[in-house]
Formats: C-alpha cells, sequence, structure tokens
C-alpha cells in the first residue's frame, strides 16, 4: 500500500538513484587489506553491494551497484609509505560530517579530528584493529 | 536561504541573505560573525568597523552594538552565538587535565579569557573551511544538533589558533618590557587595523588612521611594523589587493570597475601591483581561480 505522502518530492528525491564516490589511496604493502577495508567502509555508509567484490590490485577504478540502484564508485590510488600516514586512507569532503556519521553507525575512533599540514584527518579501526586514515585535504595557500 | 537555529543547549547559529537590513542595538553572547558577499557594517561603542568576506568578526559576551547592511549586491551572512556554559565548557577543555575535569565535571570556575580582543580577524584556512561546512548543512536543513555542535566545537579551536597567531604571537613581536603596555599598544593597533580594512576603498592617510587608534604618527609607524611586519600603508595596499582578489574570483566586475571599488586611482598601476605582488595579471588570476 501506498504512504500518503508517496507523491511529495521529498520522497520522490529520496527514491532517485544516488551516484556515491570514494576516494582511496593505499599503499603497495597494504593492498592485500585494501579488500577487507573497503568492505568495512561500504557496509558503515550504508552500501549493499549487489555482489560480493574483491580488489583486483593496480585497478583504479571500482563501481558496485546496490539492489536500488544506487551506484559507488571507488577511485583507488597508491601512495608512498609515509612515516606518520597510516597505509590505507579514505578522502572526503567534509570529515567532521562523515566523522559523526561514522560514529553514528558504530566505528571506533582512536582519537578526535587532529589539524595536519594536509588538512583534517581522524584515524578509525575496524574489527581486527587495523588502523585507517579518514581525511579531508584542505589547500592553506592561497593562490598567488 | 534564511535560517535560524536554536540548538538545545543555546547556541545558536543565523544565517540571511539581504540587501537592506538595521539590527538595533542589543547585548550578545560570544558571537562569531561572517559575511559570504557584500558587507555588513557593525557599530560597536564608538568603533564603526566594516566586515567584509576576507574577514570574521568576534564580540564578546555581554557586548552592546547594532550593524546594518545597506549594498547593492545581496549580503549573505552568517552569525554564530555561543551559549555561555558551551564556552566555559570548552575553555576548560584546553586548560584542564583530564583528573580536574572529571572531578568537578561541572564546575565553571574562573578560566582565562580568551576573547579580550574584540575586533576582525583574517576568515581563510581552516576557519573558513569549518564555517563554510557548517553553512551547507544548514543550508541542507540538517537537524542534527550532535554534528551542528561538532563544527561549533571546532569554530572555536580554529579561533584559539587565528587568536594566536594574530593576538597572541603579535603582541610578542612588541619591543616593551611592561606586558600590559603591549596589551594597550596592541589594542590600539588593532584599531588601527580595523580602520584600514573598514575604509580600505577611502582615501585614508596616516594621519588618519593615527587619530583613530590614539597613537601618534612615529608612534604608529614604529609599532605596526614592529607587530605585522609591514607599515600602514603596505596593510592597506595588501587589504585592496586582497578585496580585488575576491572581487576577480567571485563577481563579474571587469577589472577597471574593481580599480574603481577598491580605491585604486589608476588601472595599469593597480595591474603593475598586481601582478608584482601575485606573479598573474588580474585578468590571468580570474581565469585560474
Amino acid at each position: 500500500m501506498l504512504s500518503e505522502d508517496f507523491n511529495k518530492n521529498a520522497q520522490a528525491e529520496a527514491r532517485k538513484p544516488r551516484l556515491l564516490n570514494l576516494r582511496v589511496s593505499y599503499t603497495d604493502e597494504s593492498s592485500i587489506k585494501l579488500n577487507k577495508a573497503l568492505h568495512y567502509v561500504a557496509d558503515k555508509i550504508g552500501f549493499k553491494p549487489m555482489e560480493d567484490f574483491t580488489f583486483i590490485k593496480e585497478s583504479e577504478e571500482m563501481r558496485l551497484y546496490d539492489s536500488t540502484g544506487n551506484t559507488l564508485i571507488l577511485n583507488l590510488k597508491k601512495h608512498e609509505t609515509g612515516v606518520n600516514r597510516n597505509p590505507i586512507i579514505f578522502y572526503t569532503d567534509d570529515c567532521l560530517r562523515d566523522y559523526h556519521r561514522y560514529i553514528v553507525s558504530g566505528v571506533k575512533f582512536i582519537s578526535p579530528p587532529e589539524y595536519t599540514e594536509a588538512g583534517l584527518q581522524v584515524c578509525f579501526i575496524d574489527e581486527e584493529d587495523n588502523r585507517y586514515t579518514l581525511l579531508e585535504e584542505r589547500s592553506y595557500t592561497e593562490l598567488s | 536561504m534564511n535560517f535560524l537555529r536554536v540548538l538545545k543547549n543555546d547556541n545558536q547559529i543565523y544565517g540571511e541573505t539581504v540587501q537592506q537590513a538595521y539590527y538595533p542595538e542589543h547585548e550578545s553572547n560570544f558571537s562569531i560573525k561572517t559575511v559570504f558577499s557584500g558587507s555588513r557594517t557593525f557599530n560597536i561603542g564608538k568603533r564603526q568597523l566594516s566586515l567584509y568576506p576576507e574577514s570574521f568578526l568576534v564580540i564578546k559576551k555581554g557586548t552592546t552594538y547594532s550593524s546594518k547592511i545597506d549594498s547593492s549586491v545581496p549580503v549573505n551572512n552568517l552569525s554564530i552565538s555561543f551559549s555561555p556554559s558551551f564556552l566555559s565548557d570548552f575553555n576548560r577543555m584546553q586548560y584542564s587535565d583530564h583528573s580536574v575535569l572529571l572531578d568537578e565535571p561541572f564546575q565553571d570556575g574562573d578560566m582565562p579569557d580568551f576573547s579580550f580582543m574584540e575586533t576582525i580577524f583574517p576568515f581563510s584556512g581552516d576557519m573558513k573551511y569549518n564555517i563554510m561546512h557548517l553553512k551547507a548543512q544548514l543550508e541542507e536543513g540538517t537537524s542534527d544538533d550532535l554534528l551542528l555542535n561538532e563544527y561549533l566545537h571546532h569554530c572555536l579551536i580554529n579561533y584559539y589558533k587565528v587568536y594566536n597567531k594574530e593576538v597572541v604571537d603579535k603582541s610578542e613581536k612588541l619591543i616593551f618590557l611592561n606586558n600590559s603596555t603591549k596589551v594597550e599598544i596592541l589594542k590600539r593597533l588593532t584599531f588601527a587595523r580595523e580602520y584600514i580594512i573598514s575604509n580600505y576603498n577611502k582615501n585614508i592617510d596616516l594621519e588618519d588612521i593615527a587619530r583613530h587608534s590614539c597613537l601618534s604618527v612615529n608612534h604608529l609607524l614604529r609599532t605596526f611594523k614592529q607587530a605585522y611586519g609591514q607599515s600602514p600603508h603596505q596593510y592597506l595596499i595588501k587589504t585592496r589587493i586582497d578585496r580585488s582578489k575576491y572581487l576577480l574570483k567571485n563577481t563579474n566586475y571587469t577589472v577597471n570597475e574593481i580599480v574603481e571599488i577598491i580605491g585604486f586611482e589608476c588601472p595599469s598601476s593597480f595591474i603593475r601591483l598586481f601582478k608584482n605582488l601575485n606573479k598573474l595579471t588580474p585578468g590571468k588570476y580570474r581565469l585560474v581561480s
């Protein structure tokens, strides 16, 4: 049975298929853990792919679909190993918003968001204590 | 889009876009005010200052002020008013260790007053990123108080950083032995800086700035350079160039129109100066920004 607000714009809007983008970078050594990380984060953002997926080494883009027509595009890129850098980094355009959403969906953070030269970042762990970074890159130099 | 959000802890965020408005004199909580286009004029005691998109204004709790918007373009502005309890809790977090916070979770106590300098600060970096994100959330109509408070908490963190850079660091550059003299000089230099920013497009001279800041011309020149690393005139030019960059990036005004708006006398000297400072002509800057 249709609900009485079925034709309201908000509901129609909510039913429109969405296109989600997730940018991820990883080190060579961490590539074996990337599959687990991608599954973990997809689950936490509430994306349930129609089919199971496996990260294939060197792939730069993966497209996942769910049963309601939503698409999750994973943009994958390698980064160099760094001293103060987690091996797997998830990028966001708003760190505080996603930090808050991840907390609500049960993600454990090991410290509050911190300001770095690269931008605002926060570290979280999965059930096996693998560490990941959520990073909002920020530009601090004015165009000159 | 206009909105007023009053959070459960009495923090308030108010945003609107108007061309003409008058806000009568009233007393404020500790507040941060920004504009994203156009300008807004504030009267705080005897001071009158103009807020442009390159700056944000901080107003102390208990200050009485009025303000006005009278603009040829729509002025999009956002004000955040922090409840005293949110602010004192934040201060305690900064100054107390965890054992004190656990033993006395609800005690306000006497905390250092970090908001003594009620003035305009550069609106850039993390402060700008966080306020832009907060604004986006409000415009999307988020109803999540926890998320909004997270942004407000970070606004205070960012304000601390800006305050340290713009006030504490600058006061340390002043060569006076007496601390109270340093504070008084910095206050007067702040009036000078405000006067330059608020009147950047007018034909102001050193005597005007000195009179406004209650310093002699020579005293102003010497101390301004100590604190800000440049003369008042250089600061005025930088303010004009920063405004021109905003206008090039965010409006369709021609370069000649911008030259007139920012108070330069001739386009060729503006273009030459702009290129010297930015390694780009104004036209190229507009293309790449």
